[in-house]
């Protein structure tokens, strides 16, 4: 096991590593990009980047110190039922920002960073606990109205793109019916739009696939033998059917992740929600280079740390599998 | 993996999710403030120095407070009235009083004005804090509107004579990147300055860009107690910011001023009283002293911690009636209420809420909705059907809407296509069609509230001439011209009228136009820098008088912006400034306009009409032809 | 033993006969044995599921009227008339191409030259005779036409003359009419759609069949970049890497080498879509590779690259089929998404997403205006349904499990 995690560890700093140069060289070194000398950027935003990345320097060692800045990590005692350990808390130094005079790109990133996570939790959240349960009742009441509804549900809530979902959703239940209010934060209940529009899609996905995976459980011989064996419907069904209907689900989280991530971006957007999905934005188009590196950066770790996260816990769910 | 962990692992991840779940909701409150309204987008600054928008002057008219203070003439009841502004001393100044000739203007601060650390505010605040607007260093980009003062523009451009009593600032600052605190201070006088012989001969460009290098000799006069004593015997030495390969000077510097002490007409009598002089009689100075760029800023504050760190929240210095509580990017301001505001209690709101939402439909839907009780924009495609309703605001506005042009990149240096462009444009159709609010199309650069002025027009709409004039200039049916970009700061309604003006040129001149936008602060700072070819603006007036619209375009001015210079222009805005006589004054100002709408650096589209959304339980707001509505004024019911 | 598809099933009637009539009569029924390709069955099995069908007509339709919408009688999709045709909901008013905003600028014209003086009348005849030309009325109608489009517009002005269809999906901000945009968005989305779709076939078939086919430390180490490259969100490195390459400095260089934006587009995206097409064809070699017929080629004599390219890779083609259909609305999805956001196509070129945007921004309490965000939306919505049914028909008819069935 922990050797599964360091080997992830070591996968996670190469693909991080990767990004980093990538991006790296692509600003340095393309003529006329952001480091470009020749460029006219304002005076305390040119002081703040030749002090930060020492642009004096050669090439190699800007390199080399700004990846240092980026992997630099804080060791966090701390001590469990017993056992006494370091963690390694990263502490990355991204660098001021380089459109937005007043600002580093850790301040943007600590301030939009709790909201986008807030969506994006509510959001999976919400995903799992609809499409399981969506995708619970179809498989048990095979071939009903339900089943039906359900699926054509999900079907739309797949192929539909998320802003055309988050218009309808607008129009129907913030104009029509005004249940929600109309965008900004500050209120739980501002949060539950977004988050219902970010997760739809993946409720759909998730409850095809329990209703798929449920299917083919029940059909297994075990099941057979539960029932045989005189356990109750529900019994037979959530204690042993779902577990193995569950698998295809847990692996599915990896790429849900992924894909709430990148959702998020337009949600935000619409909803006018101030977190690192926006902001990423705007570094787009306004080419502030350094804050779109720290956020594609951010998003890399996360996407790993979920995907290990997932691989454990179908390595947990399913005994077959070996967590190596 | 053994069977104990795999039994706890579903409460584990559980747990996790659960926890994961408590943390979102925590991040996904803050509680209400009293009053909300959308301040339109991300501020740049709230550096009363560094500042020239009006989202930035809403803010900072809410957290400092200058010598007069602009308020209505009397009590609003209602939104829709139209109260006149007036600079009265509701500010930092109890009373003043002005010379009969108009150019002394003597101001008593009243004692029980305060910073919001408990610091009592006196006079040298007001000194400190102007000369750092004049510190060529700051690059203040409103610091001409303190060139009224004696001697301050010579300051602010760094000009010195021989003969002149100069400040040299010695390069031992305690951090070099930051202008204050200064290092320090030598006085004397200058007796000569040796220029470098210029590599070529004839180009006066050189001369400008080597002033760095520029060998100053000064006699340098001997300090004792902070005082100079400028009839002591002083000692001769050279100074050079950055001296020439081959010459050593006795010491470096950043700066070579004239001395702002003994040269700058803005002088702190004692600790109570401002003593100002200015070069000739200025009618609007008072509303100059009402207006943001001349606020005061806390010296210990900025020394303390440099800029831009001094203006975040937790080092914030202000004396205005609200401190700063948050600043979250791109989401709000939060203010709240100074209790050391010297007017305190008259002051309503607690705390006030400005967000930054740039999209004008989510601004109204908000508002509607009543997440906002004030919204500034509105979409313009619903402009009829909002007019109607009760809680429109509209009034005059002394404000005009216009393209920059970059006068230095071809084909645009060219005055015919400039002209070609502005007649191709049918401005009537912008102000009927897409803003809808009873915008008036604009041919002239002063708008048409002022009284005593008219404004002089440039071309009417007219396709055939335009394209006559194109052809002239060499580009017959468009053909050959190269592609131009417009830029926009991002919203809604700039994207509007960005789109139908590419389709007009493209329709009526048959060339190709991109678009291009940026947010507020980078769309500022790319302006500043020159780096555009065609840029939508904005000019509010600031004071009710044509020379705030028309003084932005001399020659280097900061807020000119497109590089177009001419020397008559210049002059007719200087001697506009010296001339007493009010009506000779007008004509010499009307004179100046006319050159411009020839020459045409700028394509005027249309001037403005306040729109403005309030709720009705809010009170004490009113119209006014700048569209300013001070916020500590405010109630809400 | 194979069923066989036979029109005259011959029931072999054991005669006494000689060995030679037995011999004969085998003969007869193996002739009458139609052996059954892979592409005929699936394509049986595909046309039994009708929703699968139904999808495959539906995506056939939306190219044909992709490809012939400069020759349909349809109004101009740039051209605003914010004046007399702002937000018009769906009507059938009728239409026409030049509009009511031509005849006013004509008349408008003539009426000028009545009374202007000599030296700008010269200037006014060439106006209205520019105005009335085809060249001028090509370049204001429609934004940059390349040189096919040209024609087709050549030839639909030529039969319809002026009439166009009425606005039946009314009109957006500044006038324009919605469905001639839905139309022309068409072209752009699915162009993106087909061709970056294409480029991440061309990367992730060559790629998956060669770490396939040689195995060993080769396929290991590609794999490998492949894992490393699948954990990164990609999406936001492509933004980041469109961010880059929109540069002003950057973006005039590229543009002399002839790359405009929507070819870096097109490259781009196609770069993110290809690992899972390296993938799947990987493992589908490696399963071939150990095939019989492989290995006689290889006994042949055949080299590595006829092998792979020339056996290996036909009997890739039909998962790789089922996976272009499955990519194809990624693609489409995700050009949308950035065109939604100000990233992608920029105006006056039209694409679906931008339209949906344009729709979504104008949504207020007070006045929602249905007609434009549904007509774009929903066109979105359905073509990437269609794609996604297909592409599930596809792979249940392609499956060689259900080979026969």
């Amino acid at each position: 096991m922990s050797r599964f995690l360091l080997r992830r560890l070591g996968w996670m700093i190469l693909t991080i590593w990767v990004v980093y140069t990538v991006s790296f060289f692509l600003m340095r070194v393309v003529p006329g990009g952001p480091f470009d000398s020749e460029k006219n950027v304002p005076d305390v935003i040119k002081r703040n980047i030749e002090a930060r990345y020492q642009m004096d320097r050669p090439l190699v060692e800007q390199y080399f110190t700004h990846l240092r800045n980026i992997m630099q990590v804080d060791w966090y005692q701390f001590r469990l039922v017993g056992f006494k350990g370091l963690l390694p808390i990263p502490r990355p130094d991204f660098g001021p920002s380089y459109k937005l005079e007043d600002y580093t790109v850790n301040e943007v990133l600590a301030q939009g960073f709790p909201i986008s996570a807030s969506l994006g939790i509510f959001a999976m959240v919400f995903a799992i606990t609809l499409g399981v349960t969506a995708g619970l009742v179809s498989a048990v009441a095979r071939d009903s109205f339900y089943d039906f509804s359900f699926m054509v549900m999900a079907t739309l809530g797949i192929a539909v793109p998320n802003f055309v979902l988050a218009s309808l959703a607008i129009v129907l239940l913030v104009f029509n019916w005004q249940i929600f209010p109309a965008a900004g934060w500050g209120e739980l209940r501002q949060v539950v739009l977004p988050a219902l529009c970010l997760g739809a899609p993946f409720a759909g996905y998730i409850a095809r696939l329990t209703r798929t995976g449920m299917l083919e459980v029940l059909g297994l011989d075990y099941i057979r033998t539960a029932y045989a064996k005189g356990l109750s419907h529900q019994r037979v069904v959530l204690r042993h059917g779902l577990r193995g209907a569950l698998l295809p689900v847990v692996s599915y989280l990896g790429p849900a992740t992924a894909g709430i991530l990148t959702g998020s971006l337009v949600l935000e957007q619409i909803f006018a929600l101030p977190g690192m999905g926006s902001h990423f934005i705007e570094a787009a188009t306004q080419r502030d280079y350094t804050l779109a590196m720290g956020v594609v950066l951010v998003y890399t770790f996360l996407l790993f740390v979920m995907n290990t996260l997932v691989d454990i816990s179908y390595g947990v769910i399913d005994p077959r599998v070996e967590v190596e | 993996m053994n069977a104990t962990t795999r039994r706890i692992f579903p409460y584990l991840m559980l747990l996790l999710i659960l926890t994961a779940l408590g943390w979102a909701v925590s991040f996904g409150t803050l509680p209400k403030a009293d009053f909300t309204f959308n301040n339109g987008t991300e501020i740049q600054t709230v550096d009363p120095a560094k500042a020239t928008g009006s989202p930035e002057g809403r803010i900072i008219n809410a957290l400092f407070e200058g010598l007069l203070r602009n308020l209505p003439e009397k009590e609003a009841t209602d939104p829709h009235q139209v109260i006149p502004l007036e600079p009265t001393t509701g500010g930092v100044a109890e009373s003043y009083q002005v010379s009969a000739d108009g150019t002394v203007y003597t101001f008593q601060l009243r004692p029980s004005a305060r910073w919001s650390n408990g610091e009592p505010m006196t006079a040298h605040d007001f000194v400190w804090s102007w000369q750092r607007m004049l510190h060529p260093e700051t690059g203040s980009e409103y610091s001409y509107q303190l060139h009224y003062v004696v001697n301050a523009k010579k300051y602010n451009t760094a000009e010195v004579d021989v003969g002149d009593r100069v400040e040299i600032e010695l390069k031992d600052r305690r951090d070099p990147l930051q202008a204050f605190p200064r290092g320090t201070l030598k006085r004397g006088i200058l007796k000569a300055i040796k220029k470098p012989k210029r590599s070529s001969p004839g180009d006066d460009g050189e001369e400008a860009d080597s002033r760095e290098q520029w060998i100053y000799r000064v006699e340098v006069k001997p300090t004792s107690n902070g005082k100079v004593s400028w009839d002591a015997a002083g000692t001769l030495k050279t100074f050079s910011q950055q001296p020439p390969t081959g010459s050593t000077v006795d010491h470096a510097c950043h700066h070579v001023l004239i001395d702002f002490d003994s040269n700058v007409e803005i002088r702190a009598i004692d600790d109570r009283t401002l003593v100002i002089k200015l070069n000739n009689p200025t009618p609007y100075f008072k509303q100059l002293l009402a207006f943001y760029p001349l606020y005061p800023v806390n010296r210990e504050c900025v020394e303390k911690y440099g800029a831009p760190n001094w203006t975040k929240p937790e080092n914030i210095v202000t004396n205005g009636p609200y401190r700063l509580e948050f600043r979250r990017i791109r989401d709000r301001l939060r203010l709240t209420k100074n209790p050391h505001y010297w007017d305190a209690k008259n002051v309503s709101l607690e705390t006030i809420d400005a967000l930054a939402i740039t999209s004008y439909t989510t601004s109204l839907n908000m508002y509607i909705n009543g997440q906002l009780d004030w919204s500034p924009t509105m979409p313009n495609t619903i402009m009829d059907l909002l007019r109607k309703r009760d809680d429109f605001v509209s009034a005059p506005f002394m404000a005009i809407y216009f393209y920059r042009i970059n006068v230095e990149r071809p084909p645009l240096d060219k005055k015919l296509v400039r002209r070609a462009l502005n007649l191709a444009i049918n401005k009537q159709l912008i102000c009927d069609q897409i803003t809808a609010a009873g915008q008036q199309p604009a041919r002239s650069f002063v708008p048409p509230q002022l009284q005593g002025y008219t404004g002089q027009q440039s071309g009417a709409h007219d396709v055939a001439r335009a394209r006559q004039l194109l052809a002239e200039a060499g580009y017959p049916n468009g053909k050959g011209f190269p592609k131009v970009q417009i830029l926009y700061n991002t919203s809604d309604s700039h994207q509007e009228i960005a789109e139908f003006i590419q389709q007009e040129w493209k329709e009526n001149l048959g060339i190709d136009i991109e678009l291009r936008n940026l947010e507020w602060a980078t769309f500022l700072d790319t302006l500043n820098q020159g780096d555009y070819s065609v840029s939508r603006s904005g000019w509010i007036g600031d004071y009710p008088d044509p020379n705030t619209f028309l003084d932005m375009f001399v020659t280097d001015g900061d807020n000119n912006q497109t590089n177009w210079s001419n020397s008559t222009y210049d002059e007719l805005i200087e001697a506009a400034k010296s001339e007493s006589d009010a009506t000779r004054r007008m004509e010499i100002l009307q004179q100046a306009e006319e050159i411009l709408m020839s020459e045409l650096p700028i394509l005027p589209i249309y001037f403005y009409v306040s729109t403005n959304l309030v709720s009705p339980r809010v009170k004490g707001f009113s119209g006014n032809i700048q569209d300013v509505h001070p916020l500590h004024i405010l109630r809400v019911e | 033993m194979d069923s066989s598809k036979q029109d005259n099933p011959v029931t072999p009637a054991r005669s006494a006969g000689t060995a030679l009539e037995d011999y004969a009569q085998l003969l007869e029924e193996a002739k009458s044995i139609q052996g059954v390709s892979l592409w005929k069955d699936a394509w049986k099995r595909l046309r039994r599921k009708r929703v699968a069908m139904l999808s495959l007509w539906f995506l056939v339709g939306l190219l044909v009227l992709a490809v012939l919408t400069p020759l349909l009688p349809l109004q101009s999709p740039i051209r605003q008339d914010a004046q007399r045709r702002k937000f018009e909901s769906p009507n059938l008013a009728a239409a026409s191409l030049r509009g009511e905003k031509f005849k006013g600028q004509l008349k408008e014209l003539q009426d000028r030259q009545a009374t202007v003086k000599s030296d700008l009348r010269d200037e006014l005849d060439e106006q209205i005779a520019n105005l009335q030309s085809h060249e001028y009325q090509v370049n204001v109608l429609w934004h940059q036409p390349g040189f096919l489009t040209r024609g087709l517009i050549g030839i639909r002005m030529a039969i319809f003359g002026d009439w166009a269809i009425p606005s039946i999906c009314g009109t957006d901000n500044l006038g324009r009419d919605v469905l001639s945009r839905v139309c022309w968005g068409a072209r752009v989305s699915l162009v993106v759609g087909i061709v970056a779709t294409l480029v991440s076939l061309l990367i992730g078939v060559s790629y998956g069949a060669t770490a396939g086919y040689f195995g060993g430390w080769v396929d290991n180490i590609m794999m490998r970049i492949v894992d490393v490259i699948y954990s990164v969100p990609f999406i936001f490195v492509v933004i980041f890497l469109i961010t880059i390459l929109s540069e002003d400095s950057i973006k005039s260089s590229l543009e002399s080498y002839g790359i405009n934006q929507i070819m870096i587009f097109y490259i781009v995206i196609g770069a993110i879509y290809w690992l899972t097409m390296a993938r799947v064809v990987r493992g589908q070699v490696i399963s071939l590779k150990n095939e019989q017929f492989i290995e006689a080629a290889r006994t042949v004599g055949c080299s590595r690259r006829r092998i792979i390219f020339r056996h290996l890779i036909p009997n890739v083609m039909g998962i790789v089929i089922v996976y272009l259909t499955l990519t194809i609305p990624a693609v489409m999805r995700f050009e949308a998404f950035l065109s939604f956001l100000g990233l992608g196509v920029a105006p006056p070129d039209v694409s679906w997403g931008l339209l949906v945007n344009q729709g979504i921004k104008v949504i207020t309490p007070l006045k929602i205006y249905w007609w434009l965000v549904l007509f774009s939306g929903a066109t979105l919505a359905v073509t990437l349904f269609a794609l996604n049914f297909l592409g599930d028909g596809l792979r249940d008819a392609l499956d060689p499990r259900m080979k026969n069935r």
